[in-house]
């Protein structure tokens, strides 16, 4: 093949000037191919997008048969249904991932029976071994499709396929993993919990959080199973999620920690929960954390948590810091003083070093348009 | 060879280098650039912002948002702000000391009360007039602090003083931000291990596009072609260029007009610096430089999602002073940290991302005017090579050609917002003639820029817009 730069040259062009010239034919072409390939692009995105939707019209009419009809799904009938295009089916992928999707995106919008009939047809065209085939994939993304669909067609039998993609390396893949192995155990949602070695990212925790506060209160794990998971962001959401589901049943775990460990983060969300948990009778455990001035993370903590369990017993603990230092303590303490029903007021009425460290605040706090916001 | 011969090597050499050099950093750039864009897409296929909307572990987020001067367009501004989609968020709008009716019309129309607000003076600020809360309860997340005039620096130096919320959302008060923009921005401070210290947004050109109520209801290629060059731009600039540095964690620029940052290290850094027009660089910059003191890990993300529409400017005057602007802020920026040219201490920041923005694009004006007037020299005294020279300018102007309509594919497989088959033939043509018609006066008003610096210039220059508000469908 002819050396290009020898061909240039022949037209009396120097070595430099023919290294140039190429270059710059080179740059011209790939800036022709990019048009092109911007225009092909057009043409080929309209025209999948037509694909995609005269088969969304297809199939809409045969799911909007499974999801109105009135006896038992049977096999002979699911057949007789789809018959005319299950040719499409298997010959196409395009039609096949189509038909899935939106399978998955009518289900999830339905509940009951008719959404069982979806769960079931799904099987029965043997979609859910398309989509566990998935998982076998080497792409992240072909694994995360089938994960999702699996889930949303509630397939519970492959969950231990799913669960050890919990540990992938690949970000989506863990989280998507998480979610499906949450939603398949119906027995017990966080039970990968066990087997979970990563770190559970705010993401991940809103996920979960989620799922959890869609099921009924009685199905909520028990929390404090995780209070010791050798993860500390297992164990920290976990706290989180006692104190916002106010889960009683850890009420007893709370206070092992409060008590016990040396992890600061988990005892200041410990004292947290326990303040959610309204529990009274361990009061005097929670003002005892305000002796430990150095950590403001745990008097602001104990501060919020004495306020909601509400004993005036403990106003004497606050009210030094009415004169702290620090301006969230003393925020924290007048309102946590205020919920409790102490007269803040008209403590900085009478003593000037509290008007001076608090006036501001409590004018701040009181104001109804800041207190709304 | 004669001392004169040598002298034309020496030059040709060091000129070659240089654009040998920007070339393929560019270019090395745009193919990072497009293989994360790609990640991003698939990435973002499988995720589900109801997640952070319905969630009470979603953090906090403060958009602040200076204004001076916005009496036309205020009211539709706020309204288009207070209906962003996020639950927990506040809106703080800083009057900054304002000429015009603005102040009036936000307590008119929003039924605005002074409250006692107890401010901690955390950031240094011009003195505070007050601080107003609306009377309206469905308004509440609004706050809006009336200030003596100190500038946008100042302003929001204000507005960080005011928030109270993890985050905050520092934004042109003029720009149309998508109502998902805070959901989008936000996911990379939920799912990252490192530290998240802040996270930018793309700047899109809003001129012809049909707003109706402060939303961007339809997106069309501006008629002007001044402002189809800057689409051009800014296509180039935001996924060829920042995409990349997103990805290798290099980024040294947010836009001023959409950046999302962690409140507490903005802070801590002493918030935006009033000495420099660059102040948004600026800030990013030192946030940086912070955490590398700290030998804390940190990332400051990028998000490609057309989030922020904003008005280009529609005349070359106003156009030359934005960039005069631009000019002076990043020498002011680049003088300000010159620590950090190749200090290994600092990492990918001063091993590369510095030497990149001080070498290519705060140095490559004035290679280009170097270059031009030696050629001009080189005329006078017949030495030019005019076979070679020819072929050199096309090698300039067919890799110009090459970026752009990379920029182009770009656009095409990511976000595809220029729908019409029409707008794609526009933009190849406007592609096509901006070697010629634009970058010669953005060239030349990047060396103004430093010339003015030199001489003192510190002033943001007036900035007039026509507003959002005359591309209403059906009129």
């Amino acid at each position: 093949m002819m050396d290009p730069l020898y061909w240039i040259e022949s037209y009396g062009f120097r070595r430099l000037e023919a290294i140039v010239l190429l270059m710059a034919v080179v740059f011209l072409v790939l800036a022709v191919f990019f048009i092109v390939l911007v225009l092909i692009s057009r043409l080929v995105k309209s025209f999948a997008e037509r694909r995609k939707t005269s088969y969304r019209n297809l199939f809409q009419q045969v799911i909007n048969e499974l999801v109105t009809e009135t006896e038992t799904l049977s096999v002979e009938k699911t057949d007789a249904a789809l018959r005319l295009h299950l040719r499409e089916l298997t010959h196409s992928s395009l039609a096949r991932d189509t038909f899935i999707a939106q399978l998955v995106a009518v289900k999830s919008s339905l509940a009951g029976a008719s959404a069982e009939r979806l769960a079931t047809a799904y099987r029965m065209l043997g979609l859910d071994t398309v989509s566990a085939k998935r998982l076998q994939s080497a792409r992240w993304w072909k694994k995360v499709r089938g994960i999702r669909e699996l889930t949303a067609m509630g397939c519970v039998e492959y969950l231990p396929a799913v669960l050890p993609l919990i540990n992938a390396r690949n970000r989506v893949l863990q989280e998507t993993a998480l979610v499906a192995a949450l939603q398949l155990d119906r027995d017990s949602p966080l039970r990968f919990l066990e087997t979970f070695q990563g770190t559970l990212t705010p993401w991940m925790e809103m996920s979960i959080h989620r799922y959890l506060s869609s099921i009924h209160g009685r199905r909520l794990p028990l929390f404090k199973n995780w209070y010791h998971h050798n993860q500390p962001t297992v164990r920290l959401f976990c706290l989180r999620m006692t104190a916002h589901f106010r889960q009683q049943e850890s009420l007893s775990g709370l206070v092992d920690l409060a008590n016990t460990t040396s992890d600061p983060q988990a005892r200041v969300q410990a004292v947290y929960a326990l303040g959610e948990l309204e529990a009274f009778e361990h009061s005097d455990l929670v003002a005892s954390q305000l002796r430990n001035g150095l950590d403001e993370s745990l008097l602001l903590a104990a501060l919020r948590a004495l306020g909601k369990i509400g004993e005036h017993r403990h106003v004497n603990a606050i009210l030094p810091l009415l004169k702290n230092e620090s301006y969230p303590v003393r925020t924290e303490a007048i309102r946590s003083l205020l919920t409790i029903g102490f007269d803040v007021n008209g403590l900085a009425q009478t003593d000037v070093e509290v008007q001076q460290a608090c006036g501001g605040i409590l004018k701040h706090i009181q104001e109804p348009l800041l207190a709304a916001s | 060879m004669t001392a004169l011969e040598l002298f034309y090597l020496i030059v040709n050499v060091i000129i070659f280098i240089y654009a040998g050099s920007i070339s393929f950093a560019y270019l090395a750039l745009a193919i990072i650039s497009t293989l994360e864009m790609r990640r991003y897409k698939l990435r973002n296929e499988f995720i589900d912002f109801r997640n952070i909307l319905s969630s009470p572990l979603a953090p906090g987020i403060s958009l602040l948002a200076p204004a001076y001067n916005e009496g036309l367009t205020i009211i539709d501004n706020v309204r288009s702000l207070m209906s962003i989609t996020y639950n927990n968020c506040e809106v703080i709008i800083i009057n900054d000391g304002s000429k015009d009716d603005t102040m009036d019309k936000l307590m008119d129309a929003f039924q605005l009360q002074q409250v006692p607000f107890d401010l901690l003076p955390t950031l240094e600020t011009k003195p505070v007039l007050g601080i107003y809360k609306s009377k309206n309860k469905a308004l509440k997340r609004l706050t809006v602090v009336d200030k003596m005039n100190g500038g946008k620096a100042d302003a929001l130096n204000v507005g960080l003083n005011v928030s109270r919320k993890e985050l905050v959302a520092c934004i042109d008060v003029d720009c149309i931000i998508e109502p998902d923009a805070l959901l989008k921005m936000v996911k990379p401070f939920l799912e990252e291990n490192a530290n998240v210290i802040a996270s930018g947004g793309v700047v899109r050109i809003a001129n012809s596009c049909v707003v109706e109520e402060g939303r961007l209801v339809e997106v069309k290629l501006p008629h002007q072609l001044i402002a189809r060059f800057q689409v051009l731009e800014y296509m180039r600039a935001f996924l060829l260029g920042r995409m990349a540095w997103g990805r290798l964690n290099g980024l040294l620029l947010i836009s001023g007009a959409f950046g999302l940052f962690k409140r507490d290290i903005a802070v801590a850094c002493g918030g935006y610096n009033h000495k420099t027009v660059g102040e948004d660089m600026e800030l990013v910059v030192r946030m940086r430089v912070y955490m590398h003191n700290l030998n804390l890990p940190y990332k400051v993300t990028y998000i490609p999602d057309p989030l922020c529409w904003t008005e280009a400017p529609s005349t070359y005057q106003i156009l030359g002073r934005q960039r005069n602007r631009w000019a002076r802020g990043t020498f002011e920026v680049l003088k300000m940290h010159k620590y950090l040219f190749f200090n290994k201490k600092y990492g990918l920041m001063g091993m590369l991302s510095y030497p990149f923005w001080f070498f290519f694009e705060w140095l490559s004006p004035f290679f280009e005017i170097t270059g031009l007037l030696f050629t001009l020299f080189l005329v006078a005294t017949g030495h030019v090579n005019w076979t070679f020279f020819v072929c050199l300018l096309l090698v300039v102007y067919s890799f110009a050609i090459f970026i752009s309509t990379f920029a182009l594919v770009a656009e095409e497989m990511s976000f595809f917002k220029y729908t019409s088959k029409r707008d794609i033939f526009k933009m190849i043509g406007v592609a096509m003639i901006e070697p010629f018609l634009f970058h010669p006066r953005v060239v030349w008003w990047s060396l103004k820029g430093n010339f003015d610096l030199i001489k003192g210039k510190k002033s943001w220059g007036e900035m007039t817009r026509q507003g959002f508000v005359q591309y209403k469908k059906g009129k």
